[in-house]
């Protein structure tokens, strides 16, 4: 009998030979590391994938559910994708929503392991225990929206709820290995894996899509119990969250230039005051916005559907703008002609590139252009000076198409780009990873928990900002949200953070339930109801550090550990007006010792200490020699 | 007082002036508000600051006041929307 909250059977499929077998999700292995990235980073510490080419067949990923999905837990449809970085050379990993994960559970399995290169384009097409290799020659070359609707029709999808595929594509970007390329989920709504250039991964092994559809009961220890728990707490998200719902996440806007926190300019400026106006949340709700967007069993619905309906970016209805892709596209490049930015949202969705990423390598090149470090003839010809959006539009089409020398450079990310032609003091990133548009100097939380992410700069691996914002955490202590310059409590909120978050996104539901007002405790209960364990809450946590930890093992089995816990030069030299009193720069050194305090690990080496990992039943450490970023 | 989009649509781009009495709170903010524009009503009859926070910000000197905080004569208060996600 399979863990409840389980299905059970992890699907590992060799695409070299074709094989496939199906390994057991044992419970200790649920317990210890709940599903989603946690189960990962356990696999792939078992695989060694450490030591992988991240380009080559020996890299592994990972795809996992967790026990939420397939539940009546509301914004669990979700599921998370890990495996070596070709981008960092370090941990990769994202997470995505849409309508696939509780497929791929109710198809019988809690996650995937993929290893080996196929000898030609393949897709994976999983039905009910049935597992299907397909050719994928015809569909090679195809952008994200075509993928996926062709292989809804192969798989003879009939169109009504509870018989559609769910499908997980590339586009160009990733078959030609561009070094951010995402994985794309629902066609021309746009949900990514972005982060980690996971999309390159699968591109380097052939492997086109991956196609669910299931019909399977998920076993659920107290479904009754968890319906009736539910009741009034769906009503209490949809009010809290209505706000966020309303308007999206680029409703906050106006809200993040005030404060100082959103790039503009690639971290230059401090404000941007008529750019809100321009390319805000209200300002799609006025112009462009065409519906709201809701992945499996959301209840808040802060996904965007636009059209663009005239001018030169007229196009499809589709995804619309979220506030990362508005951001690093928009007052990052100092574009604030909203179609122009949806445009590149769109090229981003269409060839299956992270935004994030796309956007700064693209921020990246206007600073290097602005400041004469790339001529016009090193552009291809195109004129990249900030603003200019018709280059912007073109410079994406090509880099996600490998297309020209200069697209080709930037194909490979910010930090090698930045080695490449010089101006690495303002290629701002961490680990090789571009930043998101949340500002350290805004929110200090983001410093140290930039710094630490292993995957890179990453604003979602402690969510710390947000306790240093609008949300209290009353279970560990934080009656009120953390104010923003507290740089005496940061280290420890951070940690917090890390271990909630690893925990909660291994349960695999939206973090947006936070700004539906729900809690830990909340979530600590769910967990009983579906999986029967009479755990503390203290011991979930525990299992979010031991999650946390494996990660940074992995990491400094790669050779990064302390030396790549750093801010980019800008964000400690640059101090940035917050609308605080004074201009900000974070307190990083001192904020970043006591983290290590706290965390029991060794400021030179990295090494954590014995203690702590025999507590957590981690594995021994290797320590590999120092290796640079994003060279692997 | 300031308002930023969404909400100029009902309160106008420029800067408003309001007259309340000493110790006014933000909560009777709100319900003036709730006087001039209807989309203030549920604003105004909100019991946490955490709920109001979902749907509404305001500031003071780049500092978000809550429900229950006295307003001193002479401060700008900015309405701003809620900031999440991401």
């Amino acid at each position: 009998m399979p863990p409840l909250g389980y299905m059970g059977a992890i699907l590992d499929v060799d695409l070299s030979t074709g094989s496939q077998r199906i390994r057991e999700l044992t419970q200790d292995m649920a317990d210890r590391w709940l599903g989603g990235t946690g189960l990962g980073a356990h696999l792939l510490w078992e695989e060694r994938a450490f030591q992988a080419d991240p380009l080559g067949p020996d890299n592994v990923m990972v795809w996992a559910t967790g026990p939420f999905a397939g539940t009546a837990v509301p914004l669990s449809n979700r599921f998370g994708v890990c495996a070596r970085s070709p981008l960092t050379g370090v941990w990769g990993e994202a997470e995505c929503g849409g309508h696939w994960a509780n497929d791929l559970k109710k198809a019988g399995f809690d996650a995937l392991v993929l290893r080996g290169k196929a000898a030609k384009p393949v897709y994976l097409w999983i039905h009910d225990g049935e597992v299907e290799l397909r050719d994928a020659t015809h569909l090679w070359g195809k952008d994200t929206f075509e993928t996926h609707d062709r292989i809804r029709e192969e798989v003879g999808s009939s169109g009504r709820r509870g018989e559609v595929a769910g499908v997980a594509c590339i586009g160009p970007a990733g078959e030609r290995l561009v070094r951010f390329a995402a994985i794309m989920v629902d066609g021309k709504d746009g949900r990514a894996v972005g982060r980690s250039g996971l999309g390159a991964v699968m591109g380097s092994k052939n492997l086109k899509a991956v196609a669910v559809r299931g019909t399977r009961s998920v076993p659920v220890a107290d479904d009754k119990g968890l319906n009736e728990y539910l009741k009034d707490l769906r009503k209490e998200i949809v009010s809290t969250g209505k706000g966020f719902g309303a308007l999206g996440t680029a409703g906050g806007i106006p809200t993040h230039d005030k404060m100082g926190n959103w790039p503009i300019k690639n971290w230059q400026q401090d404000h941007w005051p008529e750019a809100p106006d321009k390319i805000s949340g209200a300002a799609m709700r006025d112009s462009i916005l065409t519906g709201r967007y809701y992945c499996g069993n959301c209840i808040i619905g802060c996904g965007r559907t636009v059209q663009v309906q005239e001018g030169p970016y007229a196009g499809i209805e589709q995804g619309g703008l979220e506030y990362e892709t508005t951001s690093l596209n928009g007052s990052n490049l100092l574009i604030d002609d909203l179609p122009a930015v949806q445009r590149l949202n769109e090229i981003c969705n269409r060839l299956g590139m992270d935004t994030i990423s796309a956007g700064a390598t693209i921020g990246f090149a206007m600073e290097a252009y602005d400041r004469g470090l790339l001529s016009r003839g090193a552009t291809d010809g195109l004129d990249i000076a900030w603003g200019n959006h018709a280059a912007a539009t073109e410079l994406m089409q090509r880099i996600g198409l490998r297309d020209g020398a200069f697209a080709t450079r930037l194909g490979e990310g910010t930090l090698r780009l930045a080695r490449d032609i010089g101006g690495e003091a303002f290629a701002i990133h961490v680990r090789g990873l571009d930043f998101p548009a949340h500002d350290p100097r805004a929110y200090y939380a983001n410093a140290v928990a930039y710094a630490t992410s292993h995957r890179g700069a990453d604003h979602l691996s402690s969510f710390a900002h947000v306790f240093q914002r609008t949300v209290s955490l009353p279970e560990f202590g934080y009656e009120e949200p953390v104010h923003r310059q507290d740089a005496a409590e940061t280290p420890r909120l951070v940690m917090l953070g890390q271990n909630l978050m690893s925990w909660f996104d291994s349960l695999k539901c939206c973090k947006f339930l936070f700004f539906g007002g729900i809690k830990p405790t909340h979530i600590w209960n769910w967990y009983r109801f579906v999986t029967g364990r009479q755990v503390s809450l203290d011991e979930l946590l525990e299992a979010g550090e031991r999650i946390f930890l494996q990660k940074r093992l992995f990491n400094l089995a790669c050779g990064s550990g302390p030396w790549d816990d750093r801010m980019p030069e800008r964000i400690l030299t640059l101090p940035r007006d917050i609308g605080a009193e004074a201009p900000s720069v974070p307190p990083f050194d001192d904020m970043l010792a006591e983290y290590y305090r706290l965390r029991h690990w060794d400021p030179e080496t990295g090494a954590i200490a014995e203690e702590v990992l025999e507590r957590l039943g981690l594995p021994e450490p290797i320590l590999a020699e120092r290796q640079p970023v994003a060279v692997a | 007082m300031v308002a930023y989009p969404p909400y100029r649509a009902g309160l106008g781009a420029g800067t408003l002036n309001l007259e309340m009495p000493e110790g006014a709170t933000l909560r009777d903010v709100l319900r003036e508000l709730a006087h001039r524009s209807r989309e203030f009503d549920a604003f105004a009859g909100a019991k946490k600051d955490e709920w109001l926070w979902g749907q509404l910000l305001v500031h003071v000197k780049g500092e978000m006041v809550r429900l229950g905080d006295r307003l001193n004569d002479g401060d700008l208060l900015e309405l701003l929307p809620p900031i999440a996600g991401g």
